[in-house]
């Protein structure tokens, strides 16, 4: 029974992530949310927020690596903070009914805040960073989201203060509610 | 039977039997059917408890495994933690449920076990760690598989209950069926005994009946000796109750006028030992004049003393003033000397005016008038020199009289002196004593006065104590009077007892007893 459902469950991961794209209308969605998520990208909170974390990096987190992160409860205070931060609860005042996921990353890819308790600690090496960093949006593939279990996509923008790319903003989509 | 007897005796042997046997064979029966009742309730308790605890036990699971069901998508901490809380709780009453289980409940502990494990193992390596889809494939996968077998092993033990509740209503029904017949064998058993038992039954109670009337016949008349008895005791006590009332109350009386008499003596003691300590004020204030007054006789001897040096420099004074008095007499005489030469002079001058002639007129005028001058010096001179030793002798006289009388009045205010130091001294060593005496007399006050607050409170105590007495004494003249009153009641109880046990006699034997 369990090996039939990781069959079933992996069919499903690798068959949503190859076999499917996004129909026009989901399309369309999409790039009226990658206006929205740029719009708050720039909101003064936010660029604030990734600027002071830039200049002073959180002191609690220096020791943080991507395994210690793995192994935190979405309970554990180190955590919680992500979720309760000014930056946080901002970003819980933006995200609709489509809105699967939300963090934002500071120049170096670890955490700002997040609507809830990302995979990784650091995105650093990542397209999903990477890219924004480099001042240009991105858009990833229709997966499986380990930390939300839904089908997803998942967009990521600048962090700009600016012109300059200071942190990245990513944000995931329930492609069933993206119309 | 019946003429010997009587009905109503004859009828309430045969009630009283059917009553006995009635009852005791009721006893039986319902001890019979409480006994099934009882099983039949405990097993029906049992099947209830047992069908209780599979509900509650199923809802609890049922619970978790909905509860962890809306963790699985939930991202907000607080919320997953209220509901993590909510599931600890629900695996705590699922685990209650199962420490009071009414069935067989081997089975389901193991799989509770099972699922509490993986339970633990989804929320805290899957949930909490944000491995969504993790937890999802483990809960289908792993953890619901479990609460199915829980809910399926649960589900066939309450099948069991069932079944066993159905055999056990058939047994009941047989049972029912099984204490019907019992009841009436019971029953016929029952009113055989009590026609036989009944006839035998009647004799020994008419005996005993007919003993106990006697009994009761001679207890009565002892009741009626003894009440008599009781009367004449009752008015003795409450005869002597009023006169031991009165003599409480006589004895009282005085006791309060002893009682006033010692307010009155505490009140003089009071008095008098507040004067006596007034008079050793006084006495102080008497011995203090007494020092003043002796002072001031000291003061006098004093200035007597200063006196006597006082005449004596007078004395002296005047031996100056009779030693200047003599020198003037001794220059008196100077001058007396003086005016004979100047009478000689003016002689001499007389004679040489006369021989010069009528060139010396003159000087003879002058010289005469000289010699007038020079006899009036001397007659002067001489009424001086008589007053100077009129003045001496006065003067003299003065101081030897002064001398006399002083010196007398000197030593009798001395002697004066002496009596009133004396007598001072008197006076004094008088007011030591007396104040000696006030002290005594004072201290003797305030043991008087302590003795008298001692003895007004000893007659308090009495006074209440005799009080006391006076209610013990009206209590008993209360109780004599009731006891009295309660022996009039007991005769008329004992006549009325003996009325009893002959209307009981005449019932039993059918005549009146002699």
């Amino acid at each position: 029974m369990k090996i039939m459902l990781k069959v079933i469950l992996s069919f499903l991961m690798i068959s949503g992530a190859f076999a499917e794209d996004l129909t026009k209308e989901q399309s369309d969605a999409l790039n009226k949310e990658m206006e929205i998520i740029k719009k708050i990208a720039s909101d003064p909170k936010i660029v604030e927020a990734v600027k002071a974390v830039n200049t002073t990096p959180l002191a609690d987190y220096k020791d943080m690596t991507q395994d210690k992160w793995k192994d935190l409860p979405v309970l554990d205070p180190k955590v919680r903070y992500f979720i309760k931060n000014a930056s946080a609860e901002f970003l819980k005042t933006k995200k609709n009914e489509q809105t699967t996921e939300f963090f934002i990353n500071a120049a170096d890819g670890t955490k700002v805040a997040f609507l809830s308790k990302t995979s990784n600690w650091s995105h650093k090496g990542k397209a999903k960073h990477d890219e924004p960093m480099a001042g240009k949006a991105w858009q990833g593939k229709i997966e499986m989201d380990e930390s939300t279990g839904l089908k997803s996509i998942q967009v990521a923008v600048p962090v700009l203060d600016g012109a300059k790319a200071i942190g990245s903003f990513t944000a995931g989509f329930s492609i069933t509610k993206l119309k | 039977m019946l003429q010997k007897l009587g009905l109503q005796k004859y009828l309430l042997t045969i009630v009283f039997g059917v009553v006995f046997l009635s009852f005791i064979s009721s006893l039986f029966t319902i001890a019979y059917i409480q006994r099934n009742i009882s099983g039949l309730i405990k097993s029906s308790e049992d099947s209830s408890s047992a069908s209780n605890n599979i509900i509650s036990l199923a809802i609890d699971i049922s619970s978790i495994q909905s509860g962890i069901s809306a963790l699985l998508t939930e991202k907000d901490p607080d919320k997953i933690e209220i509901s993590i809380v909510k599931i600890q709780e629900k695996t705590k009453a699922v685990l209650l449920d199962i420490s009071h289980c009414h069935f067989d409940c081997i089975s389901i502990t193991e799989i509770n076990k099972v699922y509490e494990e993986k339970v633990s193992e989804l929320i805290n390596k899957k949930i909490l760690l944000g491995k969504t889809s993790e937890a999802i494939e483990y809960f289908i996968g792993d953890l619901s598989p479990v609460y199915l077998r829980a809910l399926a092993d649960l589900a066939i033990k309450g099948d069991i209950v069932q079944k066993n509740t159905a055999i056990f209503l058939l047994e009941s029904g047989k049972q029912a069926e099984r204490l019907k017949y019992v009841i009436i064998f019971s029953s016929t058993v029952m009113i055989l005994l009590i026609i036989t038992g009944g006839l035998s039954f009647r004799r020994s109670l008419v005996r005993t009946l007919i003993l106990i009337s006697e009994q009761l016949k001679i207890s009565s008349e002892t009741i009626k000796e003894t009440s008599h008895k009781v009367a004449s005791t009752s008015d003795f006590l409450s005869e002597s109750s009023v006169e031991q009332n009165a003599s409480i109350q006589s004895t009282s009386q005085a006791v309060q006028e002893i009682s006033s008499m010692t307010d009155i003596n505490k009140n003089n003691v009071g008095t008098s030992t507040k004067n006596a300590h007034d008079s050793q004020e006084k006495i102080i204030e008497g011995k203090l004049a007494i020092s003043k007054m002796l002072t001031s006789i000291n003061n006098i001897s004093e200035s007597n003393d200063q006196m006597v040096l006082q005449i004596t420099k007078n004395e002296n004074e005047f031996g100056e003033v009779i030693s200047l008095i003599t020198e003037i007499d001794t220059k008196t005489k100077i001058i007396n000397d003086i005016v004979f030469q100047t009478k000689l002079l003016s002689f001499n001058a007389s004679v040489e005016a006369a021989r010069a002639g009528e060139h010396g007129k003159g000087f003879a005028v002058v010289a005469e008038e000289i010699g007038n001058l020079a006899v009036m010096s001397g007659t002067a001179a001489q009424e001086i020199s008589s007053l100077l030793n009129n003045s001496i002798n006065r003067v003299n006289t003065i101081v030897k009289n002064s001398q006399s009388s002083m010196g007398t009045i000197v030593e009798t205010g001395k002697l004066t002196i002496l009596d009133g130091t004396k007598s001072v001294n008197t006076c004094h060593q008088i007011f030591d004593k007396i104040s000696e005496d006030s002290g005594i007399i004072h201290g003797l006050l305030m043991e008087i006065n302590s003795g008298t607050i001692e003895q007004s409170k000893g007659i308090d105590e009495v006074n209440k104590a005799m009080l006391q007495l006076n209610e013990t004494a009206n209590k008993g003249e209360q109780i004599a009077q009731e006891s009295f009153q309660m022996s009039g009641k007991l005769n008329e109880q004992s006549e009325s007892l003996g009325k009893i046990v002959d209307e009981l006699l005449i019932m039993i034997e059918g005549k009146k007893s002699v």
